[in-house]
Formats: C-alpha cells, sequence, structure tokens
C-alpha cells in the first residue's frame, strides 16, 4: 500500500499535456470522503444518496431543502434580468453554467422527493399510525399520506374487505408467521456502509465487537448502524 | 410522483455519475477569460486563460463540451499508475488495491468527454478493463464469506459495490432468515414475503 510514488514518468515526452494534478498521498485520495464539502448541493446528495440506501424513512431535510429552493429561485431571476438586459458574451457563458446547475439541482431535488414518496406511500397505514414517524415528515408529505391512506382503505373495503365475513375485516392483521399487513421497514435489511472516521466498535448479535475502521466499507444490517448513521459518521452507499 | 420501485433496490450507475460529476473538484485550464461566477455549490473564477483552476468535475464536462477548455487528469488516470495498480491487484489476492471511491465514474467522464487530455486513453481504457475483470474474479471468491451478520469490503468502488448491492442485500436476507429462529420463518423480514421474492433475482440477473 505504499507505492504511490511510482509511475510518474508517464509525462516524460508528452509535454503537450496538461501537468498532473499532485501525486495523490499514502492511502488518500482527494475524493469526497476527504474535503468533506458542506455547500448545500453537497448535503443534499448525501441527503439523497442516504434515503436511497436506509431501509428506513430519515427525517426530511426541510430546512435544507427550503434553503436551496430559495437559491435557485434567485439564481433563475439573476437569468431573467440577465436575458433582458441584452446579455454580454461572459454573461451569456455564465447564464450556461447557472442554467446547467438549475437543471441538476432541479433534478436531485425532484429525485429525493420521490424517493420519500415511494417509501412513505409503501408505510402509509404505519406512519399513519406511529406518531414519532410522523415527525420525520414534511407537511405536505403527511398530508399526503393520509389522503392516500384514506382512499386506499375506502376502496379497499368497498371492493374487497367490505364483502368477507366480519372476522376477516380486519386492515392490520398478523399472521401466525409474523407477517403482517401493515408494512413496516426492515430495519435488519443490510446496507453497505462507508464510513468517514475510526467507529469505536459495533456490537454484533452474538456479542462480538466488530471495528469499523475510517474508509473501510462493510456490508451489515442496518439497525447495527443506525446510530453511526444517524451521527453522521459512516455514509450509507 | 414517487420513484419507480426497481429504483430504490440500486442506484442507475448515471446517478452514481452524477455524484461524481458533482463531488469531485479537478483542475482545468481554460480556453478563455471570465469573472468570477457565483453558482449553488460555490464560487469559481475568476478564469484565466491557461491558468489552471480547480472546479467541479460537472463544470469541466460543460466547459469541456463547448470546447472552452482542457481537463487535467487526476494523477491516478495515467497508464503507469494503473499498470502498477493491475501488478498490486494481481500480487495480493486476499486484498483490493486502493483505488479511489469514484474511479470508475470519473475515468468514465474523462474517456468519454476529453480523451486528448488523458495519457494514452487507449491504455488507460484497457488497463482499467484489466484491473475490473481482476477485481471480479475476487470479489466473487469473496461471496464465499457471505453469512447473514456482516461483510468487510473495504476497497470497493462505488460502481462495484452498485453491481453487487441487489444480489449480496438479497442473499444477507434470505442468510438472516435461514438463520432466524426456525419455527418462526419469515419474522420481521417484509422484503422476504410471498409474491415479492422470487422474481426478482432473475430480474437483477
Amino acid at each position: 500500500m505504499s507505492d504511490w510514488n511510482t509511475g510518474t514518468s508517464w509525462s516524460n515526452g508528452q509535454s503537450h499535456l496538461p501537468s498532473p494534478s499532485p501525486e495523490p498521498q499514502e492511502d488518500t485520495f482527494p475524493d469526497d470522503l476527504d474535503n468533506d464539502r458542506t455547500d448545500p448541493i453537497s448535503l443534499l446528495v448525501k441527503a439523497w444518496m442516504t434515503e436511497r440506501c436506509s431501509p428506513d424513512v430519515m427525517s426530511f431535510e426541510g430546512e435544507l431543502v427550503g434553503k436551496i429552493m430559495g437559491y435557485m429561485d434567485a439564481q433563475a431571476k439573476l437569468i431573467g434580468v440577465l436575458k433582458i438586459d441584452g446579455a454580454s458574451e461572459e454573461d451569456h457563458e455564465k447564464i450556461g453554467l447557472v442554467q446547467m446547475e438549475l437543471d441538476r439541482v432541479g433534478w436531485l431535488l425532484r429525485s429525493y422527493i420521490a424517493t420519500r414518496q415511494e417509501k412513505i406511500m409503501r408505510y402509509a397505514s404505519y406512519i399513519n399510525s406511529t406518531p414519532a414517524m410522523q415527525t420525520r415528515l414534511s407537511v405536505a408529505e403527511q398530508t399526503l399520506i393520509e389522503s392516500y391512506q384514506q382512499i386506499f382503505e375506502e376502496s379497499l373495503i368497498r371492493d374487497v374487505v367490505g364483502n368477507l365475513p366480519a372476522e376477516l375485516q380486519a386492515l392490520d392483521e398478523i399472521l401466525p408467521d409474523g407477517r403482517g399487513m401493515v408494512s413496516t421497514p426492515d430495519l435488519d435489511k443490510a446496507v453497505f456502509i462507508r464510513t468517514k472516521q475510526d467507529c469505536g466498535p459495533v456490537l454484533m448479535p452474538d456479542g462480538t465487537p466488530l471495528e469499523i475502521k475510517k474508509r473501510g466499507i462493510h456490508l451489515i444490517s442496518y439497525r447495527l448502524v443506525e446510530q453511526l448513521v444517524l451521527r453522521g459518521e459512516v455514509e450509507l452507499t | 410522483m414517487a420513484l419507480p420501485a426497481r429504483l430504490m433496490l440500486s442506484p442507475l450507475p448515471e446517478e452514481l455519475e452524477f455524484i461524481a460529476l458533482q463531488q469531485t473538484d479537478i483542475l482545468v485550464r481554460p480556453h478563455f477569460t471570465m469573472g468570477k461566477i457565483r453558482l449553488l455549490s460555490g464560487s469559481y473564477g475568476p478564469f484565466r486563460a491557461t491558468a489552471n483552476i480547480e472546479l467541479p468535475l460537472w463544470v469541466g464536462k460543460y466547459l469541456k463540451q463547448q470546447g472552452k477548455c482542457a481537463l487535467v487528469p487526476p494523477s491516478w488516470l495515467n497508464p503507469d499508475w494503473l499498470e502498477e495498480k493491475l501488478k498490486q491487484e494481481m500480487s495480493k489476492p486476499e486484498e483490493f488495491a486502493p483505488l479511489p471511491f469514484r474511479y470508475a465514474e470519473i475515468a468514465k467522464v474523462f474517456l468519454d468527454i476529453a480523451p486528448e487530455d488523458v495519457p494514452s486513453p487507449e491504455r488507460v481504457r484497457s488497463l482499467l478493463k484489466d484491473i475490473r475483470e481482476v477485481r471480479q474474479a475476487k470479489t466473487r471468491k469473496g461471496l464465499a464469506l457471505v453469512d447473514e451478520t456482516e461483510l468487510r469490503m473495504t476497497g470497493l468502488g462505488s460502481m462495484e459495490i452498485n453491481e453487487l448491492r441487489p444480489f449480496l442485500i438479497r442473499a444477507m436476507g434470505v442468510m438472516r432468515v435461514l438463520a432466524s429462529v426456525p419455527e418462526v420463518p419469515g419474522t420481521q423480514d417484509n422484503s422476504f414475503a410471498a409474491g415479492e421474492s422470487g422474481s426478482r433475482m432473475e430480474e437483477d440477473w
């Protein structure tokens, strides 16, 4: 693991090429784990990836989303003003970049919201009956699943359950084998984690401690690392 | 609109590329002059012709596609370094040679849009392919170690994880069910509920 410094001779005789970036430090690369970005877009990328990879419904990043929407509005207005005033060539260049970023961030926001929507609709009935889960949702999301569940249950009762004997009409029955009619997030599901720092040992179900080192990548049950994920010490990936 | 269920299983390669474009900084050599620009992810500039400037990869990609700059490849994206890694990869059957986490995505962007900025792009391409194959062979051997609790996969890149994800997560779920108390099969495991399993496996593979 210590031979980073070999292999620099590639630029010999190829001086027309741009000079190489600095050599990677031993064991590290300047990738997104190192320069731990804190700009709002990077935070949204992380929230989006966490939501995609976690079996649970995470807390809605309302403040962040609100902030980004505000910025996007401001940037869009700026483009409008520049276009009306007749843009110079340099302005044209800038408009292109700003527009490109607006498109990218808009897509990211939509995907983040859509990911949450898929989950909350799947677990609507569980969330509606669990106040602790509701605090993780935005107001719009709460409204959505309340009306979603109402429509869903009405249709189920009208078309199916209503025609069954009374003892089979429950919508929240749990079968003897443990499968329930109400879907709940499976917190034991395995996730891929990538660690930002050395973490204390995680206690495995059989009682043995598991050391999680910096830059480690593990496939592990979400329940075991939930606290590390919430504290931001490990990333879901 | 809610996200299609198949996308919940695993992100698309394009989505991982999106992350790499957003989260990676590279050096860019502009062919033009422009004042400072404020974007949502930060302020960049001023741009001066031929003076290298550090920018997010997506900005570099955008400018490159307009023919307005040359990209400076990261130090690991050259044939000699990759050759060294390939040797290392083959000489140590037990571990993965350390590569940048998003090496596959970043290399793809460079080879797609700026092959003329990469030293010996064809060799780089074939070395990356060789490295990928050696690593895949190791991963296949590593699958024997899967159990229901934990699997250490340090050294894998994000694209490699993504390829394995649907299979490994499912495999671990199945092993968890097999290892759980025998008289109550399927406890708490929604994903294993009848109707949801079965057909998925073939879809993914």
